[in-house]
């Protein structure tokens, strides 16, 4: 407990230091703020072309399917804001062989990898998402009760648990491939898959496609749930997947860390 | 002889990168079959629009210039410039010729793609380009790299200006997805994005690179690209040299 909240304060601390940066370089925060909510604002113009030209897809109408990727705005926005941006630098650390000092430092090395950058202008793709979200369901007369609303906002938390995860456990390999500095515009894309139900890569018949179905149910689950669609069987797997994937990424990162040779 | 030199050693570090290489081309490719499998589950998938994407792909991976972070970044902001201000040789030039090694291994991964999905998939892809064409369909493909080059070295030019150029790169990367076909084939776009899609250089550098491959574009409509494409280019050139002439005399560089 008392390890816990030593973390908590430390995390205040970096929220702090933070702020601190955004007030040091505001051209670069608007800069930042501009093209994140750019890209938001992008994501609804695709969807909107895309369901205006299909009027359904893999059981969802094309209002329904707009609401997933307003979902994917809001959660990649919290996901880009609290450790996305820490993962840019990743392939440099390990490649100048930065990760020294934070070996030797007695804090959690995945908690300094993971935490220590927070990106706030990317918090304005969460509120626009959420602003959109409100807008799209009383438009469209989506029954939507409170128990659904809670539901759907502990689900997209763990959504969140699990794209970390799944970026994480990815990230991890860089031990090993320093060079490979374009592993995160990888991981940018694929997460892409969140945009769409989770039925589109099951039922594709492509075996291979199925290894990213932790990242399709992030989105997707929470969703079907807002919306009542009645997926349980859904739900429990996200649940599993993001207890299961987080302790993986955990492992996965220990046994990482022996094989780490710094810049020698 | 100096260019094919520097042509030797700019091939050189894109093969011994060759992993990384490999991952650049899996961002289209991912993106695009993505839409592939959207199409396909709105029932409207035909392998019409699996060749479309999977061109898409191809065209994307020789057409689109990525020159635009390494020249504001390395070159203007951190003063990397002063390497090639010194020297006997043109920038424009130099930059063109670095992405060339680029445009070859992406041409080797695009052949194999095609060539494993004509060989595993042969009903998915419907080319039906005559060879008689070719020629200029390549003429069309080298344009259409040119201007996305240009054109990303005359965004990359602002940073003589600007600080932080960022945000407008990553604003025109959504304006070139959209315009150039990116999302789908242009036909299929409300009839006002298809309009200003024909008006903006970005579908000459990609819708209408792909749909000249795939051979559903007669002659007249060849040689209508191909013109189209040359007074893009004359344009963007005219303000490419505009814009060198007067960002270098921004451009200050020190050292001890």
């Amino acid at each position: 407990m008392n390890t816990f909240k030593r973390y908590i304060r430390i995390y205040k601390a970096v929220l702090k230091i933070n702020v601190a940066l955004i007030l040091a370089y505001r051209a670069n925060f608007l800069n930042h703020l501009f093209s994140t909510g750019a890209w938001g604002v992008f994501n609804f113009i695709w969807i909107t072309l895309l369901t205006n030209k299909a009027k359904q897809a893999f059981g969802w109408n094309g209002n329904e399917l707009v609401v997933i990727t307003i979902g994917y705005i809001i959660i990649t926005g919290v996901h880009y804001s609290l450790f996305a941006h820490n993962f840019e630098n990743f392939s440099r650390i390990i490649d100048r062989g930065e990760f020294d000092g934070m070996l030797l430092k007695p804090l959690d090395t995945q908690f300094q990898m993971s935490m220590m950058r927070v990106s706030f202008a990317s918090l304005i793709r969460t509120i626009l998402g959420s602003a959109l979200l409100v807008w799209w369901v009383v438009m469209h007369q989506f029954s939507v009760g409170i128990f659904q609303i809670v539901a759907f906002i502990a689900l997209m938390g763990v959504g969140v648990v699990l794209m970390y995860a799944v970026w994480f456990l990815f990230i991890t390999t860089l031990i090993w491939y320093p060079n490979l500095s374009n592993m995160i515009e990888l991981l940018y894309t694929l997460n892409g898959f969140a945009r769409y139900p989770t039925k589109m890569l099951t039922a594709s018949g492509f075996t291979p496609l199925l290894l990213l179905v932790p990242l399709a149910l992030i989105v997707a689950t929470p969703v079907s749930v807002l919306l009542q669609k009645n997926t349980w069987s859904d739900v429990g797997l996200l649940v599993l997947l993001g207890i299961g994937l987080f302790a993986v990424s955990r492992v996965f990162w220990k046994f990482a860390l022996k094989s780490y040779t710094s810049a020698s | 002889m100096k260019w094919i030199r520097m042509l030797g050693l700019y091939f050189e570090r894109v093969f011994e990168y060759r992993l990384r290489s490999l991952i650049w081309l899996m961002l289209p490719l991912i993106n695009n079959f993505t839409l592939i499998l959207f199409w396909n589950g709105a029932g409207m998938n035909t392998p019409a629009i699996t060749t479309y994407y999977i061109l898409m792909t191809v065209g994307g991976l020789l057409t689109t210039s990525h020159c635009e972070f390494e020249v504001s970044d390395v070159d203007i902001k951190q003063g990397q410039l002063v390497n090639y201000l010194t020297k006997p040789i043109s920038y424009y030039w130099v930059q063109l010729l670095s992405e060339v090694p680029y445009r070859v291994m992406q041409a080797i991964y695009a052949s194999i793609i095609i060539g494993f999905l004509l060989f595993f998939f042969p009903r998915s892809l419907i080319i039906s380009l005559n060879l008689l064409y070719l020629p200029l369909v390549l003429v069309i493909f080298i344009l259409g790299y040119t201007l996305s080059f240009t054109f990303k070295l005359s965004l990359a030019y602002l940073s003589f200006w600007f600080k932080d150029i960022h945000g407008l790169m990553e604003l025109t990367t959504i304006a070139i997805i959209i315009f150039s076909g990116g999302i789908m084939p242009l036909p299929w776009y409300p009839q006002v994005l298809q309009t200003i899609s024909n008006i903006l250089p970005f579908a000459y550098s990609g819708y209408y690179c792909t749909v000249a491959l795939q051979g559903i574009v007669p002659l007249s409509g060849l040689l209508g690209i191909i013109a189209i494409q040359g007074v893009w280019l004359a344009l963007l050139l005219l303000i490419n040299r505009m814009l060198w002439m007067n960002g270098i005399k921004e451009f200050t560089a020190v050292g001890q």
